[in-house]
């Protein structure tokens, strides 16, 4: 009954509009902030398809007549809406959008209002990223959302970051979230040919109930991207962005010694140089007029530089009635610390919009083509004494004379590693292309009025392109054919191309019941295909005349002092070609109540490319709910809770990436057979790999209960999260008896589990009088523990270094012998024995779980923002903490089997054990062990690498609009100046306690300090 | 409008007929099981893939590991660490000699055991004699390497050569049907038994008259004598092993011992030598060489020789030469000249001499010895001498079996410097006469590690690698190394 007088009275409505058009009158009025013009509002007459938008100066026209209600509507403000009475001005001030609850939230398959979303879902502020002067834009996120951790191992500009979304998923799997970028799956290891810039929103899924439609690739949590793109019936718009800048290297925390130090030391102990090195008397000791003449060099200031940034983007975007359109370009041009590494970009993007003037078809594509060349370093992290520039910094002998590098001549003692290494660096090229192109094409149609079809196509192209250049008149050149040979040097090229391709079609229904029941359901299919193929060759013999191109290659020729045949100068050749493919269907209902409660339910069926029979299909699926208590009677009033929000959701999804790369493990399943290298000059059929026929998916589930909450007139506002992450059908390395030809398999055996808590809080402190002063901060905790491991490993996988794989611990867990310290006795480092001794002997049997581990436990960050009209002081800080690292740095220069190994010491080696009884920290010089048994099997060296780091602080001024009422093509103007990792505290002794998920750090490429001054203007 | 929505259902179909396409996917330039040996040219791809897999000059493996565990070398200038483990006798399960000799036998087995499958496959569609000979002839090759195999793991994990019922290593002479099957180990007479039927069935089916896998890079007849001469050696049944050895250093096709003036070009490979087999080692294979320097050239050492046995040498010896180059005794500098390439080559590439007729000289004497024939034993040790040394060598006097074996050890150490054999031969002849490790001690400070070890000292078996014991739950430790 009540709905039949519904219709009727709806029906008359539309009469009396009809009618009413006739007494149709101009309403004009302004639409303000404070005071200020708010050009670029949406008004709409509700019910009509009558609508305007407010100019430069927030006026506005529109057609309308009394009775009408008119909605005035932008992005970060609350709608407004007015009734239209007898007068034709009307006037409105907008409000800032302060309700945390409120916004959108962009899932991919998806646009919820974030009060309807049932599940936890993470924003983050892009403003605050926008003006950042990292070159990977994923780098930008660390310390911004709660439980999502980003970790940078290298200080390369634009260097790839591993990235934890609640705790390691997997052992051998995949471990980092699946990245969206406008609704298409992109390689998550991409990220330095993405502008920052062009970037306005960023969402983290972290709960089954966001992440399971994306059942395939969603078990490590989802990351959202979507891109700018223009506004309807927008003028033209450009946005011109800049900022230069330098970078330098952050403290180094290890004293190590200086040219008289170490030769006194030397000398104290009969070793090395100052021990035995007098030119005058050989064998003899030096004297100390001699050691006062060597000179004293601090090989980081030989190695590290202060680099310079400049970057520029320039934008623009428009919009017609029916089409809306975004371009950009920018160039970033970023020089390493390192004195070899350089990172360029070019990069050009364009958004398009379009849609029938009924509204009824949408379509847009987008099309970003990014270039970047870097030069890098290779060797960081490595042992090769004469490639690893980030050692030989540290470790360098500081009477070395950097002047003699480039002429340097003899054989290559690993004394000279530095001046090789410098010599190197001098001579020889290591450049890496890459050229991406990410484009997506979407179209939606409205078939009905509740029922819309739609399909999304996306591409990720990228090409690769490396070269690396030895030149034969380099110090090293000459080895790399043989120190007799003719010619020396290498040339080498690849080449790869990485193309995926992404489609998505799907049917969405969506229609409210009695105003208070609203479905939305959407059913999908997708398929995912990618493609992986390249080349490369080696070439080794070069003339250095020619050196450039291929004009330099010399053809194999026999040279006797080198081999009796021409093996030499043949060129090395390769070629691959690999394929993956998935296909999915699924299906999305969501359901609300009034805004008050709503319900989520998805489910799943993907097929992967790697299993086979019945383990190739995985059904995953979820349930979310929700309660927005606030809308309840019993807190409608309350003074306390201006939003309320309840959630609870579990659900599973699934890895197939066995292993933690793309394009790999893509055969499992068979036993396969390669052609080799075989004896005595002939060709072989040798086994490959033995078949795992069972593989398959491993299997997430997630239980999550969150609360969204907006305290005392949303003053405070933030999300309270508790989850479980279960991993079963974990992907490991099983153990394998070697009689099957190998030692291990990737099988699916055993499972583990993360369990976390996660706090985001923001609160205005204040906001009056043009003061406005904002804290926000997240943290979380997870804890990490695996659960089963195989059978016959008896619960603790050991196969040597310093982490054991065990039940009940966590991954990444240390298993050591415990280091007590030093024999009085004799001098030698003590280590405890199982049952409670001491021993000098290092052996596995007394190895115990010493309750540290490589991943942190707690991680997090915070933000305080203090504005003063114009002005804008922003900090950002992120801590990690409850991780250990072993510090290979510093074992290295403090190892004392050997002080005179060519390499510089830290000076606390002087405090080495020398007569009985002696009570010291550092064992007897010439004792056995050296810095890799203290690693490999110790806790001597594991150090605390937690930190807390200022990531970002900046400083900014933005003219305001009366300010720039005179310059008539400007529309706004702000200078900032801000700084990257200003400021770490960390009990850490060495380069940079950041450095990405290791357990060993040696020699790594640290992270910079990054200080840029800019300027947006906008015309 | 009606134009776009049909292009979306067309989309739409056009995606789920792909399915297929995106998880059925046949990756290219994979050999899968049933097309890996079809015929009697594959199976011989088999073959060469199974030696090509044998590899004791692998980084870790036992060529390099017998002379750094024991007295024969110290760190070299451009060592950054490599070997200290080694030269310090911190042998453990995870330790990379073992793993690395465990797991590279095992797997030359099992490429030899999945080509023996193949030849039962391909073998009865042979239709020619000439073809069934040459299969015949490749199946023998197969049976002399897996024996080879199982004798080598057989001497560095079995505690007890001469304990019948001791354990020893796995008897692998089939395919395991799946990855996750595993096997006790064998009793040591389990294993000899199992490795003589191998020989014996292989010496049944080579064929003499075959042109391809034959001559000194190929397992022969002589070869497979020379390990059934040196199991009844380890076994203990010296008559049996002297009449063997007697037999074997008239054979036809055994070279005679090289002379002192040959003797350089068989290591520069530029004369075939007294070596009757040798591993082949071309360009693009492993070179040796690199085991002790960094660099092709070559004069960057990693390891050098050591200062002990430098000086054991006759200044007369050739052996000096031939194993020591550019030493400075001032600097300390023993560098190693075994290994630096082939004829006038400095690229580190050199074939590996792995059964020599020296060594059945100094078995015969050995045996002699043991056998109550001092004199005979001295008179082959001197008739070695004489081709090293000089033609005038005294003919060492034994005043009983102690002193012959241990004046054939330290021959043996000089004989074979560097080839692997110094730590088997310690832990089998030195337990018996205790003549352990006892380094010099500036070559020990060299690794700052200790100078003696006793020869009875349970490190002189390998542990059973921990790759092998997380696979296996039946296996069982060595003893010595705590599980």
């Amino acid at each position: 009954m009540k709905s039949k007088f519904t219709w009727i009275l709806t029906l008359s409505l539309a009469f009396f509009i009809q009618f009413s058009f006739a007494q149709e009158k101009t309403v004009q009025g302004v639409v303000s902030d404070n005071g200020l013009p708010l050009p670029g509002v949406s008004i709409s007459v509700k019910g009509t398809k009558r609508g305007a938008q407010t100019d430069y100066d927030g006026k506005y026209t529109i057609r309308a007549s009394a009775g009408e209600k008119l909605e005035f509507s932008f992005i970060g403000y609350k709608s407004k809406s007015v009734i239209v009475g007898a007068s034709s001005t009307i006037n409105v001030q907008m409000e800032d959008d302060v309700l945390q609850l409120e916004g959108v939230v962009v899932t991919g398959y998806q646009t919820l209002k974030k009060e309807r979303a049932t599940s936890s879902i993470a924003s983050v502020n892009v403003e605050e990223l926008e003006e950042r002067a990292q070159a990977s834009i994923v780098q930008n996120l660390q310390g911004m959302v709660a439980g999502l951790n980003i970790a940078t191992g290298s200080g390369q500009p634009g260097s790839d970051s591993t990235i934890l979304l609640r705790g390691v998923g997997s052992l051998n799997g995949n471990i980092e979230p699946l990245i969206i970028v406008d609704g298409m799956p992109v390689d998550e290891d991409g990220f330095r040919s993405i502008t920052q810039t062009d970037i306005v929103s960023t969402s983290v899924l972290k709960d089954a109930a966001a992440t399971s439609i994306y059942g395939n690739r969603g078990a490590n949590g989802v990351i959202i991207i979507e891109t700018r793109r223009g506004k309807f019936d927008q003028d033209l718009d450009v946005k011109y962005q800049t900022q230069y800048g330098i970078s330098n290297l952050q403290d180094f925390r290890i004293d190590v010694m200086n040219t008289s130090q170490l030769l006194n030391f030397q000398r104290a102990n009969n070793r090395g140089f100052g021990g035995t090195g007098n030119p005058d008397q050989p064998g003899q000791p030096l004297t100390d007029a001699q050691i006062a003449s060597q000179l004293d060099i601090n090989w980081r200031d030989q190695f590290f530089r202060t680099g310079t940034t400049q970057q520029h983007d320039l934008s623009f975007s428009s919009g017609s009635k029916n089409t809306k359109n975004y371009t950009s370009i920018g160039f970033l041009d970023q020089q390493g610390i390192f004195i070899a590494s350089t990172f360029k970009r070019f990069n050009f993007r364009n958004n398009f919009t379009g849609k029938s003037s009924n509204g009824k078809f949408n379509y847009s594509s987008g099309l970003s083509a990014n270039f970047t060349r870097s030069n890098n370093v290779a060797g960081a992290g490595g042992n090769s004494t004469f490639f690893q520039p980030f050692t030989a910094a540290i470790r360098g002998l500081p009477y070395l004379d950097p002047s003699t590098a480039l002429t340097l001549t003899g054989a290559p003692i690993v004394d000279n590693a530095p001046l090789i290494l410098l010599n190197s660096l001098a001579f020889n090229d290591n450049f890496d292309d890459e050229l991406k192109i990410l484009a997506n094409f979407t179209a939606d149609y409205k078939i009905t009025k509740n029922l819309t079809a739609g399909i999304n196509l996306g591409v990720d192209y990228s090409s690769f392109t490396t070269l690396s250049v030895t030149d034969p008149r380099s110090f090293l050149g000459p080895y790399q054919v043989n120190i007799n040979a003719q010619y020396g040097g290498i040339f080498g090229e690849s080449y790869s191309r990485d193309f995926r391709f992404n489609s998505n079609t799907y049917l969405k229904y969506s229609k409210t019941f009695a105003d208070k029941h609203t479905f939305d359901a959407g059913l999908y299919l997708e398929y995912y295909k990618a493609h992986f193929n390249g080349f490369n060759y080696q070439k080794r013999g070069l003339d250095p005349r020619a050196l450039g191109t291929g004009a330099a290659f010399i053809t194999p020729v026999i040279e006797p002092a080198v081999d009796a045949v021409a093996t030499q100068y043949i060129p090395t050749v390769g070629s691959f070609k690999v394929q993956e493919g998935l296909f999915s269907y699924f299906g999305a209902i969501n359901y609300d109540y009034d805004s008050t409660y709503g319900l989520s339910l998805t489910v799943r069926r993907d097929a992967s490319f790697r299993f086979v029979e019945d383990n190739k299909w995985g059904t995953f699926w979820s349930v979310g709910g929700r309660w927005n208590l606030s809308k309840e009677e019993f807190l409608e009033d309350s003074k306390v809770f201006s939003a309320l929000k309840l959630r609870a959701s579990y659900g599973t999804s699934g890895n197939q990436r066995v292993n933690n790369a793309q394009y790999s493990a893509l055969l499992l399943p068979y036993t396969t057979y390669a052609v080799g290298t075989g004896y005595n000059g002939t060709a072989s059929t040798v086994l490959s790999q033995i078949a795992n026929p069972d593989v398959r998916w491993e299997e997430i589930s997630q239980a999550n209960i969150g609360l969204d909450f907006a305290l005392f007139n949303s003053k405070v506002s933030g999300s309270l999260d508790v989850y479980r992450k279960l991993t079963e059908d974990l992907y490991q390395s099983n153990p394998v008896s070697p009689v099957q030809g190998t030692s291990s398999i990737d099988a699916n055996v055993g499972s583990l589990e993360n369990r976390g808590v996660e706090l985001a809080l923001n609160y205005d402190v204040y906001s009056k009088d043009s003061w406005k002063i904002g804290v926000g901060g997240n943290v979380s905790y997870n804890k990490n523990k695996i659960l089963e491991l195989p059978e016959s490993a008896n619960g603790l996988i050991f196969a040597g270094g310093s982490t054991a794989i065990a039940e009940g611990q966590p991954v990444g867990a240390y298993y050591v012998n415990e280091y007590a310290g030093v024999n009085p006795a004799n001098g030698n480092p003590l280590f405890k024995t199982a049952n409670g001794g001491l021993t000098e002997i290092l052996a596995d049997a007394n190895r115990v779980f010493n309750g540290e581990q490589l991943y942190p436990i707690w991680q997090g960050g915070f933000t305080s923002s203090v504005s003063y009209k114009g002005f804008n002081l922003y900090t950002q800080w992120s801590f990690v903490a409850d991780l250990a690292r072993n510090n290979l740095d510093l074992a290295t220069l403090e190892n004392v089997t050997n002080i005179a190994d060519g390499g510089n010491r830290a000076v606390s080696i002087q405090n080495a054990w020398t007569t009985p009884g002696q009570i010291t920290s550092m064992p007897r010089i010439g004792n056995g062990l050296n810095e890799i048994s203290y690693i490999n099997s110790t806790d001597r060296y594991l150090d605390d690498a937690s930190y807390l780091r200022l990531r970002n602080v900046s400083f900014s001024y933005a003219f305001d609009k009366k300010t720039l009422a005179d310059i008539s093509f400007l529309k706004g103007l702000k200078f900032y100046v801000q700084a990257e990792n200003l400021v770490t505290f960390s009990k850490w002794r060495g380069w940079d306690p950041e450095a990405g998920f290791r357990g060993t750090d040696r020699g790594n490429y640290p992270t910079p300090r990054i200080v840029t001054f800019g300027t947006v203007i906008n015309f | 409008m009606k134009k776009i929505s049909k292009i979306v259902y067309l989309l739409l179909f056009a995606t789920m007929f792909s399915c297929n396409d995106a998880t059925d996917i046949v990756q290219e330039g994979i050999i899968f099981e049933e097309d890996a040996y079809i015929t009697l040219k594959d199976l011989n791809t088999g073959l060469n893939g199974a030696y090509a897999a044998y590899s004791p000059d692998a980084g870790n493996g036992s060529i390099l590991f017998n002379d750094l565990f024991t007295d024969n070398m110290i760190r070299g200038a451009s060592n950054t660490g490599g070997g200290t483990e080694t030269y310090q006798w911190l042998i453990q399960p995870n330790s990379a000699t073992p793993t690395q000799i465990w797991g590279n036998r095992y797997a030359a087995i099992n490429r030899i055991n999945r080509t023996l499958a193949a030849y039962d496959r391909i073998f009865p569609t042979l239709s020619t004699v000439a073809d069934k000979n040459a299969a015949a002839h490749t199946k023998a090759n197969l049976l002399a390497l897996r024996a080879l195999c199982h004798f080598d793991l057989f001497q560095y994990f079995t505690p007890e050569y001469q304990n019948p019922d001791g354990l020893s290593v796995i008897k692998m002479d089939f395919v395991p049907a799946n990855y996750a099957l595993v096997y006790p180990r064998n009793t040591v007479s389990e294993i000899l038994d199992f490795v003589s039927a191998d020989l014996n069935e292989a010496l049944t089916l080579f064929n003499p008259t075959s042109t391809a896998y034959t001559g000194k890079f190929y397992l022969g007849v002589n070869a497979v004598n020379f390990i059934k001469l040196k199991i009844a050696l380890l076994k203990g049944q010296y008559p049996i092993a002297q009449t063997l050895a007697q037999t074997l250093i008239t054979a036809p096709g055994v070279p005679a011992l090289t002379i002192k003036t040959a003797y350089p070009n068989m290591f520069l490979d530029t004369a075939d030598g007294e070596s009757f087999f040798t591993l082949s080692r071309l360009a693009g294979n492993n070179t040796i060489g690199s085991l002790y320097y960094f660099n092709a050239g070559p004069t960057t050492p990693i390891f050098e020789g050591s200062r002990q046995l430098y000086n054991l040498y006759d200044a007369a010896d050739v052996r000096r030469s031939v194993n020591y180059r550019a030493v400075n005794v001032n600097a300390g500098s023993y560098q190693l000249n075994k290994y630096k390439g082939k004829g006038t080559s400095t690229n580190l590439l050199n074939d590996i001499k792995v059964f020599r007729t020296s060594e059945i000289k100094l078995i015969l004497a050995e045996c002699k010895a043991r056998n109550g024939d001092l004199t005979g034993a001295a008179a082959d040790v001197r008739d070695l001498r004489v081709l090293r040394i000089a033609p005038t060598v005294p003919l060492p006097v034994y005043a009983n079996l102690n002193a012959a074996l241990t004046d054939i050890l330290l021959e043996r150490r000089k004989e074979f410097a560097f080839e692997g054999h110094r730590y088997l031969d310690i832990k089998r002849i030195g337990a018996e006469i205790n003549v352990g490790i006892n380094r010099d001690p500036s070559d020990a400070a060299s690794f700052a590690a200790d100078v003696a070890l006793s020869p009875t000292d349970y490190r002189f078996t390998l542990p059973i690698p921990q790759t092998e014991i997380f696979a296996n739950p039946t296996i069982q430790q060595n003893p010595g190394y705590n599980q």
